[in-house]
């Protein structure tokens, strides 16, 4: 077998084994998904560097079209499937110590095995219509996945939702395939190189991006994430829309605006508008979350609005900040929705208000979870800040190329950025710090089997953001300048505004090491501890009744005048894709419902007015050409 | 040997032998009737790649004579419904247990195959019509076949406006009788193309648009649907699959392409063919999107699938008016093949996978008793096989790849688009996302969620009643991936044989 092929085939048929594998047999399944990801992984990373490398396979013929299974390695795909394979095994292996108490491992394990397969697929393909078919594939996986949720209503109805929307994403993308294909005569996206001038190439534009962005979860197609995030299992967030989602989506949106087209300055500012927006809406929406995973999801859509926005900017850095951004992000939001599923696990709920307290009681959690927070939020020397950083610079320096409204993006990204640390402030103080409620007495730290990719990942932010020359220089850079050389003509140095974050992180250590001294000094002096005593009654026995959650902070926020109307409206879902849509399509079909009263005689009128339709179309065409001769 | 006329006999000659045998023997339906289906599904498969041939009834040369011709398209239809029947007359061996005088039911059903057999195989225009009416009244009598007030008021519209259409096809039948003095439709195509050309006639004109009507209301084509949302869903399980998966198809679809690509010659650009052509395009067009939009507002499981069938069946329209279309405007001949193809591919598509939903409707409301959405939820745990057909046929209907679906949407949208109706491909696109939309709330309201109280009691259905869901899931996962397969033996086939017409009435009149 053709190496290219192993990504895909072997986590295909690993998780056909799976499947096949009896419902009482057990450790058989975990061993095959550990070896398929591992597999894919292995293989994957030995690709890398190996490009270009195609695999071009006649596989049908209809009527008079040739399809062809055409795959191609390149740079960027290279890239895309190490990390999609590396988060495969993660949650792989984090799901072993999840799903020990479920009994559904059959079905969960094939369909992991399954969506790695076909992100693999999608990213490998060279041919669009392939990339399309890989594309929709996932989307039932993903479906199927979210409907594994514990309760199943709200699985149901979330995943529905998810499907439902990734399905009109998947239809754009299906209609720009088809009119590509028939205007241009070819799918290879090597080979196609359309210039965005007229309707219909900006059609086609705009229906891939939306295919694009509804994959990454970019407004105003976003509110599938949050609405999977209620239904969905834990590690399938840290897998699907958090990682392999943000890769597919934000990697098809780079090749299509930075390769197959070239799109004018109209497009490309549209890409930055729904940029900024989303960076913005979507962290006003997670300042106001109680709920830890849906928090999370929220922020999963603004992120996505750093990776639109510095491919916006087509200025080299901030492509590459783009890009980088995807990397980091799938890494630091993979690790919080992991350890969003081991405090799941452990205490029985994300309500940040039933949490607290729980640094101590499950500290690998803390930590990694500490570490993606602050990456998140774009705290140096992570790796957060550094594409934040680079996505910044490019916005300058499209100011620097006379584009004058450019503070308005770089405000809007810098106090996303900011919003996103203060929601960030109430995750980990009422989630870890704080006193402990009783309820969450016997909680204690997840297996390793959890704690390990979690740790492993929370590492990886810290790396890719001291060292950060590495990934940019191993990964990033050839992405970008191959892209920006075949559309710009010519490479571009990446140097101009580059953060070098070797000074700095010896200050932030520094820094460190004097509060834990500070923090020591405080502990030698005595403190003197006393009970509670409020207005002469002392106050109950239970200790819950002093808890001070962090969520009842963020109320001001929402009273705040210019923020008001704005949650007002999203409560009402006026915001949601699928629910005006659904609104508005509900309209036509309670009018057509009504007309279908049932009386047989206004159906025949119907069939009578149907032939008179017909009839008076002959008679004057007929009359036409009388009149013609 | 020639087998053509067997696909008449055989299923005419079991109407009247069961309920001859059932004075005697209860059970004469129960044994004959799936005998003589696997018999006629077996040959129907024998007959895949056979040659075109002709059978003159009692060795009467046409046109004189009474002839019946097996060419591509006419495989292609005997396939969909000889395999349709078979299955659904396995199923109904459980399911019908319920209800009474099933010597009637197994004799009506038969007599159902025979009329649609007939139309697909006759020569000649006249009985076309006879077969036509031999199926439909055995359908009304089906629809009905509950006799519950609900039941008898949906039997009561079909007929009506079944008779409406009936009507309207023998005034057009007559009509061109008239003109041409023949009722072989080779002959009557020969005779129009040489009489007329490209002129246009005005009373052949005029019964073209009654044969539009009257085939289109068949089909259940907007705005002549109005009966099929009643009627399929009252109808017991086995016999909405066949409505939906093939009756609407052999007496309206089929005989739609015979009459307007071989008798009238649209293919060949006679005289007003262009208007035929736009005609079932808008119709399809309409149909699209009616369907899709009713289907989305319902909460009766079988009457959603009623109103989806409605939009399908214009996305089969669609591809063939577009083929049409694009033949009569003199256009590209691979465009218009192309489109035809799709349309016949969505055909056999969605024989299986509507007939696979509407069993799979019925093993749900046999096992839990109802088909309000409502009520039903959690399906996966106590009912799995089913709940695997369901997703499965699902999944091929919303045209997900690699099913079936994906690949007779894309080739339809990929023609509309060749053809330059730009919208339209737009329009079907979108709809096809409404079909994903509302396949995707079934599955919500009755494969996931939680348990209802009405499934909790419920178990997996018998096997006699899985297994033809398993063998129609099989052939909906089989159309998606084995193109190579089955594309050259009969979609092919089928597609050359519709857009010859010349080729049609050198083999009928030799």
């Amino acid at each position: 077998m053709p190496q290219i092929l192993i990504p895909i085939v072997v986590p295909a048929i690993a998780g056909g084994l799976c499947f096949l594998v009896p419902r009482r047999v057990k450790g058989v399944r975990e061993v095959l998904t550990l070896a398929g990801m591992a597999w894919a992984l292995v293989a994957s990373i030995q690709l890398f560097g190996q490009y270009p490398l195609a695999y071009v396979k006649p596989w049908v013929t209809i009527g008079s079209l040739d399809i062809q299974f055409d795959l191609m390695l390149n740079h960027f795909s290279a890239f895309v499937i190490i990390f999609a394979s590396l988060f495969g095994l993660g949650v792989a292996i984090y799901s072993m110590g999840w799903l020990s108490d479920r009994h559904d491992g059959r079905r969960f394990y094939s369909l992991l095995l399954w969506s790695v397969a076909a992100a693999c697929g999608a990213v490998l393909s060279n041919s669009l219509l392939i990339l399309l078919i890989f594309w929709e594939v996932l989307t039932p996986i993903l479906y199927m996945l979210v409907n594994l949720g514990k309760n199943e209503d709200e699985a149901a109805r979330s995943g529905a939702k998810s499907f439902v929307m990734l399905g009109f994403s998947d239809a754009a993308l299906f209609l720009a395939v088809a009119l590509i294909w028939v205007r241009f005569g070819s799918l290879s996206m090597k080979d196609l190189s359309i210039f965005v001038g007229d309707a219909y190439t900006t059609w086609v534009y705009i229906l891939m991006m939306i295919g694009a962005i509804t994959k990454a979860g970019a407004m105003p197609f976003h509110t599938w994430i949050p609405a999977a995030a209620k239904g969905a299992p834990t590690p399938v967030m840290a897998l699907l829309p958090a990682s392999i989602d943000k890769l597919l989506g934000i990697y098809l949106l780079a090749r299509i605006s930075l390769d197959i087209f070239s799109i004018g300055p109209g497009l490309m500012m549209l890409l930055m508008i729904i940029g900024a927006v989303t960076i913005l809406g979507a962290v006003l929406m997670a300042l106001i979350q109680h709920d830890l995973k849906v928090l999370l999801s929220y922020h999963a859509v603004s992120q996505v609005g750093y990776m639109v926005l510095g491919i916006g900017t087509g200025v080299p850095i901030g492509i590459a900040g783009g890009i980088f951004h995807m990397l980091n992000h799938a890494i630091y939001k993979s690790c919080l929705f992991l350890g969003a599923g081991s405090i799941e696990k452990q205490a029985g709920t994300t309500e940040i208000a039933k949490l607290g307290g729980l640094a101590r009681a499950m500290p690998v959690t803390f930590i990694s979870m500490t570490i993606a927070a602050l990456a998140i939020s774009g705290v140096p020397p992570l790796n957060g800040f550094v594409s934040k950083w680079m996505v910044y610079s490019g916005v300058v320096e499209l100011g620097s190329r006379g584009f004058n409204s450019y503070w308005i993006f770089l405000v809007a990204a810098l106090f996303g950025s900011a919003l996103t640390l203060a929601s960030f402030v109430k995750v980990l103080y009422s989630g870890f710090l704080g006193q402990k409620l009783s309820a969450l007495a016997h909680v204690r730290e997840s297996s390793w089997l959890m704690g390990v990719p979690m740790a492993v990942l929370a590492a990886l932010c810290l790396l890719f953001g001291v060292w950060a020359k590495f990934p940019i220089e191993t990964y990033i850079n050839p992405i970008v300048h191959g892209a920006v050389g075949t559309t710009a003509g010519g490479t571009v140095e990446l140097g101009t505004g580059f953060w070098d974050p070797s000074g700095a992180t010896g200050l932030i250590i520094l820094g460190i090491i004097v509060g834990f001294l500070v923090l020591a000094a405080g502990k030698l002096t005595k403190r003197r501890t006393g009970r509670v005593f409020i207005g002469g009654t002392k106050p109950a026995e239970n200790m819950d009744a002093m808890h001070v959650t962090g969520t009842g902070f963020y109320e001001t926020i929402r009273q705040m005048v210019p923020f008001k109307g704005f949650y007002a409206n999203a409560e009402q879902r006026v915001f949601d894709v699928h629910n005006v849509g659904s609104r508005v399509g509900d309209v036509f079909v309670q009018g057509l419902r009504s007309l279908h009263s049932g009386v047989l005689s206004t159906y025949l009128a119907w069939s009578v007015i149907g032939l008179g339709a017909i009839v008076f179309a002959v008679l004057s065409a007929l009359l036409r050409e009388l009149v013609g001769n | 040997m020639n087998l053509v006329p067997l696909f008449v006999a055989v299923p005419l000659a079991a109407a009247f032998i069961i309920p001859l045998l059932g004075i005697w023997w209860k059970k004469s339906g129960e044994v004959l009737a799936p005998v003589c289906t696997a018999i006629l599904a077996i040959m129907a498969i024998v007959q895949t790649g056979a040659p075109a041939s002709v059978h003159h009834m009692g060795g009467w040369a046409p046109p004189v004579g009474i002839a019946m011709v097996s060419d591509g398209l006419s495989t292609l239809l005997l396939i969909a419904i000889n395999i349709v029947a078979f299955v659904s007359i396995i199923f109904s061996l459980k399911y019908m247990r319920v209800y009474t005088g099933l010597t009637k039911y197994y004799a009506l059903f038969m007599l159902m195959v025979a009329g649609m057999n007939g139309v697909v195989l006759s020569g000649d225009l006249f009985n076309i019509y006879v077969f036509l009416e031999i199926a439909s009244i055995a359908s009304y009598a089906l629809v009905a076949f509950g006799v519950d007030a609900e039941e008898l008021e949906a039997g009561f519209k079909y007929l009506i406006l079944g008779s409406v259409a009936s009507v309207m096809l023998l005034f057009a039948i007559g009509t061109v009788y008239a003109v041409t003095g023949s009722l072989n439709m080779a002959d009557v195509a020969r005779e129009i193309s040489v009489r007329f050309g490209t002129t246009m006639n005005p009373a052949l004109l005029l019964a073209g648009a009654m044969f539009l009507m009257g085939f289109g209301l068949k089909a259940a084509l907007v705005p002549f649907h109005a009966w099929l949302p009643d009627a399929h869903p009252s109808a017991p399980a086995p016999i909405s699959a066949m409505l939906s998966g093939v009756v609407i198809k052999s007496l309206g679809i089929y005989a739609i392409c015979r009459v307007f690509f071989h008798v009238f010659g649209v293919a060949s650009g006679a005289g007003g063919s262009i208007i035929f052509a736009n005609a079932m395009i808008a119709f399809a067009v309409l149909s699209i999107v009616l369907g899709g939009l009713l289907a989305i507002g319902q909460w009766d499981y079988k009457r959603l699938l009623a109103y989806s069938s409605i939009g399908q069946v214009g996305y089969i329209m669609l591809g063939i008016g577009v083929g049409a279309r694009v033949l009569a405007t003199g256009g590209q001949l691979s465009v218009a093949a192309l489109a035809i193809l799709g349309g016949l591919f969505h055909l056999i598509n969605h024989a299986a996978f509507k007939s696979l939903l509407f069993l799979s409707s019925g093993a749900v409301q046999h096992a839990t008793g109802t088909r309000d959405m409502k009520q039903l939820g959690g399906l996966r745990e106590s009912m799995p096989i089913t709940s695997w057909t369901i997703n499965l046929g699902t999944l091929s209907i919303a045209g997900v790849p690699p099913f079936s679906g994906f690949w007779s949407k894309l080739i339809i949208i990929i023609a509309t688009i060749k053809a330059g109706h730009y919208a339209i491909a737009a329009v079907a696109m979108a709809f096809a996302f409404v079909t994903l939309a509302y396949y995707v709330k079934v599955q919500r309201e009755v494969v996931f969620g939680s348990v209802t109280k009405l499934v909790e009691k419920a178990r997996e259905v018998p096997a006699l009643m899985y297994v033809p869901l398993i063998i129609l899931a099989i052939v909906c996962v089989g159309f998606g991936l084995l193109y190579p397969v089955f594309g050259a033996r009969i979609l092919e086939p089928a597609r050359d044989a519709l857009m010859n017409g010349t080729e049609y009435i050198q083999l009928v009149l030799g």
